[in-house]
């Protein structure tokens, strides 16, 4: 449960919370999963992703379990989202994520659960948030970037290609940005000869580790 | 089909490539161009990577690679309005090019969005 531990407050009763999703797809997001990544911010909300797919499904467990129905979100298309009441009486948001994406997000999250409850991997983190576009999600973005090494901020990116567009990867590269501005200079770690990642004008970023993963 | 030996990777690189994988979703081919635009060297010598490199080391850890191309996930182009998040960006972007950013992004009405 090391994932829930770092994850802050919210995480009390979160796995029975989970447990209401039954055998529905479903990955965690928002802030209780975007502590695993970055100093942990204060969070009263417990936010699920579902696939649209199942949609029907998640209706019919979470009332199954006795939940109940609350109102819609007000979140930009092409997500949607509602509130749910669960059967404590505790707010639950559930994000209702459109396409192929939506159904790898939660897809991977129930993949690499791993016993614990189904959260949220990074990049499929970073891609809800550059979608959903508030400034809480700039600055969570920044947070959980700008401490990460090169080949992670890589991988993050090419999993964004396939689904933001290029005002979009550039807008990621500037939060990478912010967020090595908040962090200050990364520390050199690794072994020799390895480069930085190319930046979004193609020039080498930061300094040449010697040897291993250069953050 | 992925013949020929494991290459002989750090665990900790090893690990990476797991995860890259089976966390991230993205295919050999895909992992394999992240390692070159880091820059990681191969393991057996220069830059280039090739797909079945990867192939081979995941195998090696148990892992099922997915067959067929990577899916595109392209979603619709959405209409062009400013959010929090693009002002922030644009504070990014004056922050890295001083002097320049006041010419480089302007707010207009029209694309002011909720």
């Amino acid at each position: 449960m090391e994932a829930a531990a770092r994850a802050g407050g919210a995480v009390m009763g979160i796995e029975e919370i989970d447990a209401a999703f039954g055998s529905v797809p479903h990955a965690i997001i928002g802030a209780v999963a975007a502590n695993q990544f970055m100093p942990a911010r204060q969070t009263m909300d417990i936010d699920f992703a579902i696939a649209q797919r199942d949609v029907d499904l998640a209706t019919e467990a979470l009332h199954a379990a006795g939940w109940r129905l609350q109102h819609e979100l007000v979140v930009r298309p092409p997500l949607a989202g509602v509130t749910w009441q669960s059967a404590d009486d505790q707010p639950v948001d559930i994000i209702i994520v459109p396409g192929r994406w939506g159904e790898a997000l939660v897809d991977s999250a129930m993949a690499n659960r791993a016993g614990s409850v189904p959260m949220a991997s990074l990049p499929h983190l970073v891609i809800l948030k550059m979608i959903a576009g508030r400034a809480t999600d700039a600055g969570d973005i920044a947070r959980m970037l700008g401490h990460q090494d090169a080949l992670t901020l890589e991988a993050v990116r090419t999993l964004a290609r396939r689904v933001l567009q290029e005002s979009e990867l550039a807008d990621l590269d500037q939060l990478i940005e912010l967020g090595r501005l908040e962090y200050g200079p990364p520390p050199m770690e690794g072994s020799a000869g390895i480069q930085g990642p190319p930046d979004s004008r193609g020039r080498n970023s930061g300094p040449r580790a010697p040897g291993g993963l250069k953050r | 089909m992925t013949r020929g030996r494991p290459p002989a990777l750090s665990a900790d690189l090893s690990d990476r490539l797991v995860e890259m994988s089976q966390g991230y979703g993205l295919s050999a081919r895909e992992i394999s161009g992240v390692l070159e635009r880091v820059g990681i060297a191969a393991p057996f010598g220069g830059k280039r990577w090739h797909p079945s490199t990867v192939s081979r080391s995941l195998i090696q850890r148990g892992v099922v690679l997915p067959k067929g191309r990577p899916p595109r996930w392209r979603r619709e182009p959405r209409p062009e309005v400013v959010t929090p998040l693009h002002v922030i960006t644009a504070i990014a972007w004056r922050r890295r090019a001083p002097g320049s950013g006041s010419d480089l992004w302007r707010l207009r009405p029209e694309r002011v969005g909720r």
